[in-house]
């Protein structure tokens, strides 16, 4: 699985999401579900599935789909393939 | 009423969010300017979530002399329609024309720049007194509001800037909802102090959050527990928001140890750290923990605000005050009845005092567990289970029901044996289910009907 899959597994597991839901075009708030509550689910998922540890800029930064992955990228993880 | 009151003068900041500034001349003339013409005590209500525009609003309807109701603008269609035909307000305000929707015929008008509906059927005036009604639940339960006079609401601001020493300096973040009891009161208290509030909609996991606090030198958060578990992982000085000293906290309780956490770290930026006790039903504020006391009274919501007093009865806080509220409606009808209440609030929490009048909060009378002939407290339940893992307890059919968001199979079992073992009930009427997030309210409250209807 690539690293995009596995965030877009980690994104629908964390917020609960049904398998209709298009996640990599989600923003913060854009659904109900991805309120400050499940941010903090999200963080929590993502730090689990990719063995990192997010920083305080990551966490309020982490604002789409997008920027999740421009943070794991940021943590050295390949997120090309 | 708390802007005609506030000492501030035309030039101070009222207002200040990420768009500009609005100064309180400038807020004392839209107030009068956008005057309602409807008959000298109405029935407002106003939908709408935190922006200049609501407090606006808010100010408009409450400063000309009608009764005020905040409601969440996320209020579903539904439970507004219910709440409607129960109280029948004269006219609701909205942040959107679409949520007047539920309202059915009546006319359509612009009030403080805002979409208006107005109620095409008479309805007996208020009582003279009244000036603020709140909802007392959230999502769930019975439309009972909570009936506030103006005498109440300003005897509850007053004792909140009295207790806090609350400056005309101070820059307090109004980011709860307005229909929200703590976060009105946020407004409402600076507003009569002459402070100033730092208006935002967003989230304290967004970077515009601080960005605003920041540069608009915000002296003042309020939070929930909630709020506080969020910072804890942000970190508080990673956040570069310096100049904010003063945090405030209340809407149920906070493990002692976050509250320790948070009083050690505040006191290294030299500022405060105030536990708050209150209810709606309060106006909504009735005891403040002095930040000094935060290690020396874990576990304690403080003393009393000046002018009040707790009395506990068979193990229930009754609270005495000038902010106790009237009474409660479940009708328009209600809305014409005076004070019922005489100052004398009975909680439902149950607590103690120290010998240094210090309250404790040991839990809620109702919510209790009837299981085998045992009357469990359930917030008991959960500060057994808490060194283990963060547990919601709930009775469920002949069961003791423990929701937690913890996964492992071994803590669920350990989590059954420490409940077991220190309540009495049998193991195997012990169950433990592992919940991804705990159900909220918009209060920041968990919201135990949700998970009672789980249970």
């Amino acid at each position: 699985m690539t690293t995009r899959d596995r965030l877009v597994q980690t994104f629908r597991d964390a917020l609960g999401l049904s398998p209709e839901v298009d996640i990599p075009s989600l923003t913060y708030r854009s659904i109900s579900e991805w309120n400050s509550v499940g941010h903090m689910q999200l963080v929590a998922g993502i730090e689990t599935e990719f063995d990192v540890m997010l920083e305080t800029e990551q966490i309020i930064d982490m604002s789409s789909f997008d920027k999740a992955l421009e943070i794991l990228a940021s943590h050295g993880i390949d997120t090309a393939s | 009423m708390f802007l005609s009151a506030s000492p501030a003068p035309d030039t101070a900041e009222a207002i200040v969010t990420e768009e500009g500034t609005i100064h309180y001349g400038t807020l004392r003339r839209a107030v009068i300017e956008a005057r309602p013409d409807l008959p000298a005590k109405s029935v407002i209500w106003l939908l709408a979530g935190n922006s200049p525009a609501a407090l606006i609003a808010y100010l408009t309807a409450l400063e000309n002399g009608h009764a005020v109701l905040p409601l969440a603008p996320d209020t579903p269609p539904a439970r507004l329609k219910i709440l409607a035909e129960t109280h029948r307000p004269d006219l609701v305000m909205a942040e959107k024309d679409s949520l007047l929707a539920a309202l059915g015929p009546g006319e359509r008008m612009e009030l403080a720049g805002l979409p208006a509906w107005r109620s095409p059927f008479p309805a007996p005036p208020p009582h003279p007194d009244l000036a603020l009604l709140l909802s007392t639940s959230g999502s769930t339960g019975s439309p009972k509001l909570v009936r506030l006079s103006r005498t109440a609401a300003l005897a509850n601001a007053h004792q909140i800037i009295q207790a806090l020493a609350v400056t005309p300096d101070e820059r307090a973040i109004a980011h709860l909802p307005l229909a929200y009891s703590f976060g009105l009161s946020v407004l409402n208290s600076h507003l009569l102090a002459g402070a100033s509030l730092v208006v935002t909609a967003r989230s304290v996991l967004e970077r515009p959050f601080w960005d605003l606090a920041r540069n608009a030198r915000a002296t003042v958060f309020p939070g929930v527990p909630y709020h506080y578990d969020s910072l804890r992982r942000l970190g508080l000085d990673k956040l570069d928001a310096p100049e904010l000293n003063c945090f405030l906290q209340a809407g149920g309780r906070m493990a002692p140890a976050l509250v320790e956490h948070f009083s050690r770290q505040v006191e290294s930026r030299r500022g405060r750290f105030h536990v708050m006790y209150g209810q709606t039903e309060a106006a909504p504020r009735m005891a403040v923990l002095p930040a000094a006391d935060a290690s020396r009274k874990p576990g304690s919501v403080g003393l009393p605000l000046p002018g009040g007093r707790f009395v506990i009865e068979d193990g229930e806080v009754i609270y005495h005050g000038p902010n106790v509220m009237m009474g409660y409606a479940e009708s328009r009808d209600d809305l014409t009845r005076g004070d019922e209440m005489n100052g004398r609030l009975p909680t439902g929490d149950l607590g103690h005092l120290d010998e240094e009048g210090y309250l404790f909060i040991t839990g809620r009378r109702k919510r209790f567990a009837k299981l085998f002939g045992l009357r469990l407290d359930l917030a008991e339940v959960e500060r057994l289970a808490e060194s283990l893992a963060p547990v919601i307890a709930v009775e469920g059919k002949g069961k003791l029901v423990l929701f937690t968001t913890a996964q492992q199979p071994d803590i669920h079992a350990s989590l059954r044996k420490i409940v077991a073992e220190g309540t009495g009930v049998h193991p195997g009427s012990v169950t433990v289910r592992a919940i991804d997030e705990v159900p909220h309210l918009p209060s920041g409250k968990p919201d135990l009907a949700a998970l009672e209807a789980q249970a």
